[in-house]
């Protein structure tokens, strides 16, 4: 497995990273010391996970999270206990209070091996929708929509097969969709960010439908494509 | 960690929890020096922090200073200091007037101080184990 370290305390690095060189199973791409040399890394790099120190100087780990493109697995590596309420909220997957020892990052590490045949076969929760159409819930799988478009009270999902109509609102909608997947690119237009063809000044492109980028998106949707 | 371990204990200063440091770093004193070492080299700044804000009379920056300090203490086994800072730093986010820390802030800054001169006297006393 690949991992990032984000720690300001140089000690505190150093020994995450022989942990990790002892198990033989983690790989150190990088160690950042704060949020905003991380993530521009983290965003062009994809990584299976990320050891997160919360206080830094600047913004905060958690901070980091909410500007992610994607979700890797997280150990929250801190010393207050008192974050054990946030790491639930965002669902990171260990909390290592430090100083910690080799054995209780082991735990840790079992957690995210433990994590990661789920994710692998597709089964969480975030890699479907349920949608309400023609009197019955229709499985969509997030890889299947191609975007999403609002029609006032309702709202439409484009896969590549058929059109589907359910009553709904996008703003309801927004809180349910997986962020990873799917990204908000016009007040009446969701895409999925894997189907996104090309990109033309104010308008993106999946499977030949023109989609227009709203200015107040714009930067948003800049942020999450990987340019090179 | 390092492969040939050395058979032989070495005897921490007092100050130091030993029981947790070998339960952590096992008996490779050469890391522990490692360790002790980083913790050195990085205290000074750290210490320096923790100064300019009490100076400044900003609690929150404080607060975030000491909480750097905090986990540094743990790493060399200074637990009691690790938790005094802990209190500390619970004590900045809940006081809101600068004069109510002052005492404890200097009671801290006295346990900083001797936690300096006794880690670098630990590095000295290491690394001449490490090179019997």
């Amino acid at each position: 497995m690949t991992c990032v370290i984000v720690e300001d305390l140089q000690v505190a690095a150093d020994y995450l990273s022989r942990c990790c060189e002892k198990s033989g199973e983690l790989e150190v791409k990088g160690h950042f010391t704060n949020v905003q040399e991380a993530l521009p890394y983290l965003n062009q790099v994809t990584i299976d996970l990320l050891f997160l120190d919360v206080e830094m100087p600047g913004a905060s780990g958690f901070e980091l999270l909410d500007q992610l493109a994607y979700h890797p697995k997280v150990i929250l590596t801190t010393s207050k206990t008192e974050y054990a309420y946030n790491a639930f909220e965002y669902k990171v997957t260990d909390f290592l209070k430090k100083p910690f020892t080799y054995q209780r990052f082991q735990e840790a590490l079992q957690k995210v091996k433990a994590a990661q045949p789920e994710a692998a076969e597709g089964n969480t929760e975030d890699d479907h929708i349920f949608i309400k159409t023609d009197g019955k819930l229709v499985r969509l799988q997030n890889n299947d929509i191609l975007y999403i478009e609002s029609m006032g009270d309702y709202v439409k999902f484009i896969t590549a097969e058929k059109k589907y109509i359910t009553h709904n609102t996008m703003k309801k909608l927004e809180e349910k969709i997986s962020k990873d997947h799917f990204l908000k690119v016009h007040r009446s237009y969701i895409v999925n960010i894997n189907k996104i063809a090309d990109i033309r000044e104010n308008m993106l492109f999946i499977k030949g439908v023109e989609i227009p980028i709203s200015k107040a998106h714009k930067a948003e949707v800049l942020k999450r494509l990987n340019i090179v | 960690m390092k492969e040939e371990l050395s058979d032989q204990k070495f005897n921490f200063d007092p100050i130091f929890d030993s029981a947790f440091l070998y339960e952590m770093y096992e008996n490779d004193y050469q890391y522990v020096e490692e360790i002790f070492s980083t913790t050195s080299e990085g205290f000074q700044p750290d210490f320096e922090a923790i100064t300019a804000a009490f100076t400044q009379q900003d609690l929150e920056a404080l607060k975030k200073a000491v909480h750097k300090m905090k986990p540094a203490m743990g790493f060399v086994g200074l637990l009691s200091l690790q938790q005094q800072c802990q209190n500390f730093e619970q004590e900045c986010a809940a006081k809101q007037e600068f004069k109510e820390i002052i005492i404890n802030y200097h009671t801290l800054l006295e346990g900083l101080t001797t936690a300096k001169e006794k880690i670098a006297a630990e590095i000295t006393r290491l690394h001449s184990f490490n090179n019997l």
